[in-house]
């Protein structure tokens, strides 16, 4: 966990800006937090979508992930 | 003007507030969101929300309050029937109103906004879907900047699924002391090693937790104007959220009452003659709005639900709600709302001041209730007296269907196995006695193969 404590030693000095209209505490750890996240999320994005890319060299499409959103619809008032 | 009363919850947010009038829920924008509120209905977010049902939708109103240079905006949401708490969702309810919250975050993200906040209660079901109900939820995202919201939506949603998922289904009654979402040392403190093995769960509950505690009271730096977060990134952290909270399971299948109606409580002859009566007697009481309580699945909530009416089906069992909600989205019904309720204990008033999340009572305004196989439970396992139990059923609404099963029954007789018959008062006399103090009879049945009896009773 040294390497991990050292990252977000050195994160805790670089941008993470309030805003005004914030009203929560979003609390130091749960914002550094989110640097690291951000790299291993991405990565991992990386990742999915080269894998995407092979398996379509050979034609496998991958499996889709559930539509979290639901169709657009007309609005109701 | 009309006398206002503002919501006891609707304190925390400087941006407005949300108060009743004459029975209407307004929400009052304030002068210091004016540009954050221009945004949402600016830059196409609102319209892109309500479209997908995924926010609810509003109209600005006249208001006198509009006088107050304060106050920007007087909005009239669409009115929900009932407002439920996150302590009184099954799993999966938990579970939708989190992905709908990150579906909401990522449309944000698409307009250049991003969700200020993600609590669990600012997200209610409406005709069985679940709807972001805070519409100053918004805010411009700036550049480089972490979602501050983060922290609340793991405490609110990520942590009780969690904890509901890998140790036991009943720990989302946390949420019933921490009004903020379960604190993530807790969470972490009570979760199975075997957590660990799911990445998202390490690195949102785990990793977040030991941040938390590292971090505690150090001030991140705001001045450095390098941008490290960008919309890309906040959009991969949304999805890794959400294919964690999609990837939690709970087999409802585990509990006692989950699989009651496969039991032998009725004949078959027996059961339709039930349900027979329960429908005419719906059809006599006629209401707008009925509460179930012991609904089980809520097989008998659906002789209403099915007719049009606002059903609230409450249990006291996990699995029976969960079940009950599953079949409810399945079937797209919009007319029945699966609650967890302990009726021996129901929810209360509670947060500051008492004021904050109101008691169940508070919240329902049903006109009949439905109580049947019931009785018993109260009467016998919990030693209520029956006079008790016909004052808080009063209370609660005009008409009462209830069935009274009588001591003969075998599901009585399991109830006695272990214990003294101390209940000298409980017969159909004892019964009949107590209930007319506070109703008339209005109609009675027997039902067919069975010893038990339904009630159709109406307030004095």
């Amino acid at each position: 966990m040294n390497y991990l404590a050292h990252i977000l030693r050195a994160s805790a000095t670089i941008a993470l800006c309030r805003t005004l209209f914030a009203y929560l505490d979003p609390g130091s750890g749960s914002l550094i937090v989110q640097l690291l996240l951000a790299a291993i999320v991405g990565i991992l994005a990386t990742f999915r979508l080269w894998k995407a890319r092979l398996l379509a060299l050979f034609g496998i499409k991958p499996e889709q992930e559930e539509d979290d959103e639901t169709e657009a619809a007309d609005p109701k008032i | 003007m009309s006398a206002i009363e503002r919501i006891g919850g609707s304190f925390r947010d400087p941006s407005g507030s949300v108060f009743s009038a004459d029975g209407t829920i307004y929400r009052q924008v304030n002068r210091s969101y004016q540009n954050q509120y221009d945004h949402l209905m600016q830059s196409g977010l609102y319209k892109d929300l309500t479209s997908r049902e995924l926010l609810i939708p509003h109209a600005e109103v006249e208001h006198a309050l509009l006088d107050d240079p304060a106050v920007y905006k007087i909005l009239q949401p669409r009115q929900l029937p009932l407002v439920t708490y996150p302590y009184e969702w099954s799993f999966s309810q938990l579970q939708d109103a989190a992905l709908l919250t990150l579906a909401v975050l990522k449309r944000c993200l698409a307009h250049d906004m991003i969700l200020k906040d993600a609590s669990a209660y600012n997200v209610q079901f409406l005709a069985g879907k679940p709807l972001l109900i805070d519409s100053l939820s918004f805010e411009a995202c700036q550049p480089g900047q972490a979602w501050q919201a983060y922290e609340q939506f793991c405490q609110h949603f990520l942590a009780p699924l969690a904890l509901m998922s890998y140790r036991d289904v009943r720990l989302s009654q946390l949420l019933r002391v921490h009004l903020d979402g379960i604190p993530l040392d807790l969470a972490v403190a009570l979760l199975p090693k075997r957590s660990w093995l799911n990445l998202g769960l390490s690195l949102h509950l785990h990793l977040h937790a030991r941040a938390q505690k590292r971090y505690r009271g150090t001030a991140p730096t705001a001045n450095t104007p390098r941008k490290r977060l960008d919309k890309k990134d906040l959009l991969n952290i949304a999805d890794s959220l959400r294919s964690t909270v999609a990837g939690l399971r709970w087999d409802h299948q585990q509990t006692d009452w989950a699989g009651y109606y496969a039991g032998d409580s009725y004949l078959e002859t027996g059961f339709n003659s039930k349900r027979q009566i329960v429908s005419d007697f719906i059809d006599l009481a006629k209401p707008h709005c009925l509460i179930d309580l012991g609904a089980n699945t809520g097989l008998f909530s659906r002789i209403a639900s099915q007719r049009g009416i606002f059903t609230i089906s409450v249990d006291s069992d996990p699995g029976a709600v969960e079940a009950n909600y599953q079949n409810a989205k399945q079937t797209k019904e919009t007319c029945i709302q699966p609650m967890l309720i302990d009726l021996t204990n129901p929810s209360a008033d509670i947060g500051w001041a008492n004021s904050e999340r109101d008691a169940l009572v508070k919240r329902c305004q049903a006109d009949c209730l439905l109580a049947l196989a019931l009785i018993h439970h109260l009467a016998i396992s919990n030693n209520l007296p029956l006079g008790k139990i016909a004052s808080y059923f009063a209370a609660m609404a005009e008409w009462l269907i209830i069935e009274f099963v009588p001591k003969s029954d075998k599901k009585v007789q399991q109830l006695l196995t272990a214990r003294d018959d101390i209940f000298v008062d409980y017969s159909q006399i004892g019964f009949e006695r107590s209930f007319t103090d506070f109703y008339a009879i209005v109609e009675s049945a027997d039902i067919k193969d069975s010893a038990r009896r339904l009630y159709l009773l109406r307030r004095r």
